[in-house]
């Protein structure tokens, strides 16, 4: 769980099954696929519904476009439609940046 | 245009100038259109504040998207002596890194599976939001 303090730290421990995944030098896929499992077991997150959601995530991408007029940010997100790279800060960028569309949309002030 | 065009082709078959207001499709209202940004921030955070677990008692916990490039993890608790505590992180994302800032103190680029933890909890946080606050099939 997470440490609680000034320093407080993301703490998603690596899980059992996620090792052999990097010994083996797997795809960016497989690391998330196996990250995201021990994150839903500890957490008790619903895996189909994830699952579901990122296979839609470039579709989604577009019609957020379409409903948030914030058709860059949106671009980004369908650009790296492939895996999802937790460590790569343009892809948390664009992550961001869908979340503020989704927001935007709703509330009106990024029209 | 496109109205325009349909008006005068509608004119030409019926020699009539109809009105075309059947035409218009009935606005749905959307039932959080009439939440400011703040609110649904608000909305987003509690979605935010539970993707780490159990929050102890006695604590309050917001993780949220400030915006395009911030993120915010905030803290609060009442210590032994009754004093209230607070934490604050912020995450701002940068080009070639995440930098995190502790009560606007101390910087640090996080590293590692620090980052990569980070990384899953904003998608994880995005992938809930949207099903959850914005109802994104």
């Amino acid at each position: 769980m997470t440490e609680i303090n000034a320093n407080h730290t993301f703490q998603i421990p690596d899980s059992p099954q996620a090792e052999p995944a990097v010994a083996h030098e797997a795809t960016p896929d497989e690391l998330y696929d196996a990250a995201m499992q021990h994150a839903t077991s500890q957490y008790e997150i619903d895996p189909n519904a994830i699952d579901i959601t990122r296979l839609e995530y470039p579709n989604r991408a577009r019609s957020v476009a379409v409903g948030a007029g914030t058709i860059g940010a949106a671009m980004e997100v369908t650009a790296i439609s492939g895996a999802y790279d937790p460590s790569n800060p343009e892809h948390l960028l664009a992550v961001s940046a869908h979340v503020v569309a989704l927001r935007q949309s709703i509330s009106g002030q990024g029209e | 245009m496109a109205s325009t065009i349909l008006k005068k082709a509608l004119e030409l078959l019926v020699g009539d100038t109809m009105s075309l207001d059947f035409l218009k499709k009935p606005i749905k209202k959307r039932p959080l259109e009439t939440l400011t940004e703040r609110q649904l921030l608000t909305l987003e955070s509690e979605i935010g504040a539970a993707l780490f677990g159990p929050i102890p008692s006695g604590h309050r916990r917001e993780f949220f998207c400030l915006d395009a490039t911030t993120w915010i993890w905030h803290e609060e608790w009442l210590d032994a002596k009754r004093k209230l505590q607070t934490a604050t992180t912020r995450y701002e994302i940068q080009d070639h890194g995440v930098l995190k800032a502790n009560d606007g103190a101390r910087y640090a680029y996080l590293e590692g599976d620090e980052l990569r933890n980070f990384g899953i909890a904003i998608r994880m946080y995005y992938e809930q939001v949207a099903r959850e606050v914005y109802r994104v099939q």
